[in-house]
């Protein structure tokens, strides 16, 4: 039993850059021991809502609550019982491998040595190596072991993968699934990679110019996300969007839209408002209901 | 032990600053170490080599006072410079854990450079058998305005992301401040041992509290 109900719960959050928003009014809870896919075009927010949520910046309204704990009060105390990977690796440069470790260990109540002695086995790290030498893939493998090696109960991660080749990005997979699965922990990661995504998530929240548009179990997102195609029969004009369109796009009589909340009583009310042929349900993979949201947003058809 | 290795870091952290100011501190004695031996071909009766001694040592002295102002730029905004203040600004570090570390570290280096500095033109005025050293006064003023270096490079490195500027401010600012101040007292007719006082008190003052507003927006700020 968790001694939290929320391992990450966030209320109203609002952050502006100057007359920017940045983050509106973005709410999501996830439950201890998920694993949470952070998806957004790039400028959605996602990175500003993780650094708010490490206390790296300030929030302008709203409130978060980290392991049952309010982030901007107690920052050093959750900080140890979070595993944080940023966008950009900014380990000192001069330090070597061995010295980054033996720094953070210092600092984490949890440090775990055989962990540690696995995880650089496991990314092929050379602890006697400068930073400053390391390439990037080899710099966010450091960075994912700093952040597991203590065994936090929460795992945060800004695009961990963006960048890196295919091969460093399956070890850095493999990692996070190796620890995960030993010991079950929350983990929060935004990343562009779907594959990644859909391989490690449990559920996913989309955030597209700093809202919220959707947070959502994989499979339940999967199964009830559908694309439907049909004819519109000669003069016919589409009456209404069915409930749940996150998209719709229209290319001669053909008649494409997207419901996430799809069911038989979709088909049944796009048939007694409009005029259809030919209509044929699509499963779509959750690149594609990912890019339906954003486009969607971004034609502004739907209501 | 967290002290410990914060101090390690920070002492890392300043590992160029100070190989910099070891090259400063000894290039006085090697310029006057040439001029030495240039005069001594060309001359046969000249000046004992403990004078020019006493001359490097004093140019090293003057050129270890931006120490005061190096070492604490670095301190603070030279970590936002590498971008390394976000790597520590997510470990489990208490901001006054870090603080009270980069100040010892940065007035321990500074104070120790000076200090040795200090010591080797004592001994360069023994060897010379110079009696008179600097006076109380001299003294003062000396240290007032290391106070004031300290205190603004530290202050103005809590709050910026380029240790330049800091520096920069931290040797400017107590430079100009004396200069106008001298000739704007010396100019109403004070003498300038009165100049000098006003300038210490007023560097005493400046120096801590620049420091103190340096600690406080570190400790208070959300960014790293």
């Amino acid at each position: 039993m968790s001694k939290y109900q929320n391992a990450i719960e966030i209320r109203n959050l609002g952050k502006r850059f100057k007359d920017t928003p940045a983050v509106q009014d973005f709410s999501i809870t996830v439950a201890p021991g998920r694993v949470v896919g952070f998806l957004g075009p790039n400028g959605a927010g996602k990175t500003t809502t993780i650094k708010m949520l490490m206390d790296l910046l300030r929030a302008d309204t709203g409130t978060i609550s980290l392991l049952g704990l309010d982030p901007t009060e107690v920052a050093t105390a959750i900080r140890a019982r979070v595993g944080y990977v940023p966008e950009q690796q900014n380990a000192p440069r001069w330090m070597r491998v061995a010295e980054a470790i033996s720094f953070c260990r210092t600092f984490y109540p949890t440090w775990d040595d055989n962990l540690c002695d696995q995880l650089i086995r496991l990314f092929s790290l050379d602890p006697s190596k400068k930073i400053q030498s390391l390439s990037k893939g080899t710099k966010v493998k450091l960075t994912l072991l700093l952040a597991l090696a203590h065994r936090p109960e929460l795992l945060v991660l800004d695009e961990p993968m963006a960048g890196l080749d295919p091969l460093i990005r399956e070890e850095l997979v493999d990692g996070i699934l190796q620890t995960a699965s030993d010991h079950p922990r929350t983990i929060l990661f935004s990343s562009h990679t779907f594959a990644d995504v859909q391989r490690l998530a449990d559920e996913v929240v989309i955030i597209h110019e700093g809202r919220l548009l959707a947070q959502s179990p994989v499979d339940d997102l999967l199964a009830k996300t559908k694309r439907i195609r049909s004819v519109l029969t000669d003069g016919a004009e589409p009456q209404k969007n069915p409930k749940g369109t996150i998209w719709q796009q229209r290319s001669g009589r053909e008649w494409l839209v997207t419901v996430n909340e799809f069911s038989q009583d979709t088909i049944d009310s796009l048939k007694a408002g409009t005029d259809l042929e030919n209509i044929e349900v699509i499963d779509l993979s959750l690149e594609e209901i990912f890019k339906d949201f954003i486009r969607g947003q971004r034609s502004e058809l739907c209501a | 032990m967290r002290l410990r290795i914060l101090l390690w870091k920070d002492f890392r952290q300043q590992t160029s600053f100070l190989l910099a100011s070891l090259i400063l501190l000894l290039l006085p004695y090697l310029i006057v170490s040439v001029i030495f031996v240039v005069v001594q071909i060309r001359e046969q009766n000249s000046t004992p080599w403990y004078d020019y001694f006493r001359i490097a040592s004093i140019a090293s002295l003057i050129a270890s006072m931006i120490n005061f102002s190096f070492f604490p730029a670095n301190a603070i905004a030279g970590e936002r410079a590498d971008r390394s203040a976000e790597f520590f600004a997510y470990l489990p570090i208490r901001r006054s854990e870090a603080v009270l570390s980069k100040a010892i570290v940065s007035l321990a280096l500074s104070t120790g450079v000076v200090v040795t500095c200090v010591a080797i033109m004592y001994l360069s005025f023994k060897v010379g058998r110079i009696e008179r050293g600097p006076s109380w006064e001299e003294r003062c003023l000396f240290v007032a305005t290391l106070m004031a270096m300290f205190g603004i490079a530290w202050g103005v490195s809590s709050f910026a992301t380029s240790a330049t500027y800091a520096a920069a401010a931290g040797i400017a600012l107590p430079i100009c401040y004396g200069v106008t101040l001298a000739l704007l007292l010396e100019e109403q007719g004070l003498p300038s041992p009165q100049v000098a006082t006003i300038f210490s008190l007023s560097c005493v003052v400046v120096g801590p509290t620049c420091f103190a507003a340096g600690v406080r927006h570190y400790l208070h700020r959300v960014k790293p």
